[in-house]
């Protein structure tokens, strides 16, 4: 006869610690809850990264330029993330690096187009891209360049219904 | 092994792959951590660091490869498999098998189930460790050893061969 306890209840701690672990590495997104809490960090750095920026390099690739060239077209949803609002970089030189990623996609044949949006208490969304690309996981490499994903941003992506 | 529940490992894979969202992710941790927390500390002479650390590194490793999870086995068979390894990466005794040549089929009772008591399970911490997974995974988490072979990339008569030495060595400490 088996006495023994297949089951052991572990420690609470570890759950929590296993969860930090997770997000450390991004392979866990923050709860719903969580990311409310961190509204007020939000609004204090991720909406600034679109301002004055990006429409400007329009003339020099596709950045900014009308979407139409008929391929598929996909929207990054930029979230603001606790590591985003606490990086500690300085607004310009984020204008900057935003700016010129855009232009690289530009100029990569992929037409690009962004805006940031007014910010919503308790959401962490900061602004979107639409892109042209021919395929998701074309879209994907796209995104994970982003100078958002570096500083530990997150990015939705979703394939825009053709009209 | 089964754990009866498959079909609800499946929804909750699901919706983690979906979302992976904290929530998922507490809800597979909070059904398959208690059992596997239990395995890892036997396998880790019960020090409880250890097994909290491998536990930590098999979520971490299980998440990474999820998406690609094919439902060839349970997926606390599978979860079992990576938590063997981070297992095998703590063991201060390294991860050895006892040789087909200490095995010799002396007395018939050897290949008869222990009746298992808590000395038996402070007892099983002077085994080889692969002796003592294989001990572990059949006579107390229930897998047969054909998963056994496939948590540990053994066949399933070393299993067999194994789970006999470490009876008989059990009885002997016993005695």
């Amino acid at each position: 006869m088996n006495h023994f306890m297949r089951e052991i209840t572990p420690p609470d701690q570890l759950e929590h610690r296993v969860i930090r672990a997770l997000k450390a590495r991004a392979l866990l997104r923050r709860s719903v809850a969580s990311r409310l809490g961190s509204a007020a960090m939000v609004a204090a750095a991720g909406l600034l990264l679109f301002a004055g920026g990006f429409a400007a390099g329009a003339s020099q690739s596709r950045v900014g330029m009308p979407m139409g060239g008929g391929g598929p077209r996909f929207v990054l949803l930029l979230h603001e993330t606790a590591a985003t609002a606490s990086s500690g970089v300085a607004e310009h030189v984020l204008v900057d690096e935003y700016r010129a990623w855009a232009r690289t996609v530009g100029a990569g044949g992929h037409a690009i187009h962004g805006e940031k949006l007014k910010e919503e208490p308790g959401d962490t969304l900061s602004g979107f891209f639409v892109i042209e690309a021919p395929s998701l996981d074309a879209a994907r490499a796209i995104a994970a360049s982003c100078p958002h994903v570096r500083y530990g941003g997150r990015i939705d992506i979703r394939e825009i219904e053709p009209t | 092994m089964s754990t009866g529940t498959d079909e609800d490992d499946r929804l909750l894979v699901s919706r983690f792959l979906r979302t992976r969202d904290e929530s998922s992710f507490r809800a597979l941790y909070r059904r398959h951590t208690p059992a596997l927390y239990a395995f890892s500390l036997r396998l880790l002479e019960h020090r409880a660091v250890d097994a909290e650390d491998a536990v930590q590194d098999m979520w971490i490793r299980a998440i990474e490869r999820l998406g690609g999870f094919r439902w060839e086995s349970s997926l606390r068979t599978w979860l079992a498999g990576i938590a063997v390894n981070c297992c095998r990466e703590r063991s201060r005794t390294g991860w050895r098998w006892v040789q087909p040549d200490d095995l010799v089929l002396d007395r018939p009772d050897d290949e008869a189930p222990l009746d298992l008591t808590m000395a038996v399970d402070r007892s099983m911490a002077t085994l080889p460790a692969g002796c003592r997974a294989v001990f572990v995974l059949h006579d107390v988490e229930g897998y047969t050893h054909e998963e056994i072979g496939v948590i540990l990339g053994i066949a399933p008569g070393t299993s067999k061969s194994q789970l006999f030495h470490a009876r008989r060595r059990l009885r002997a400490l016993l005695q």
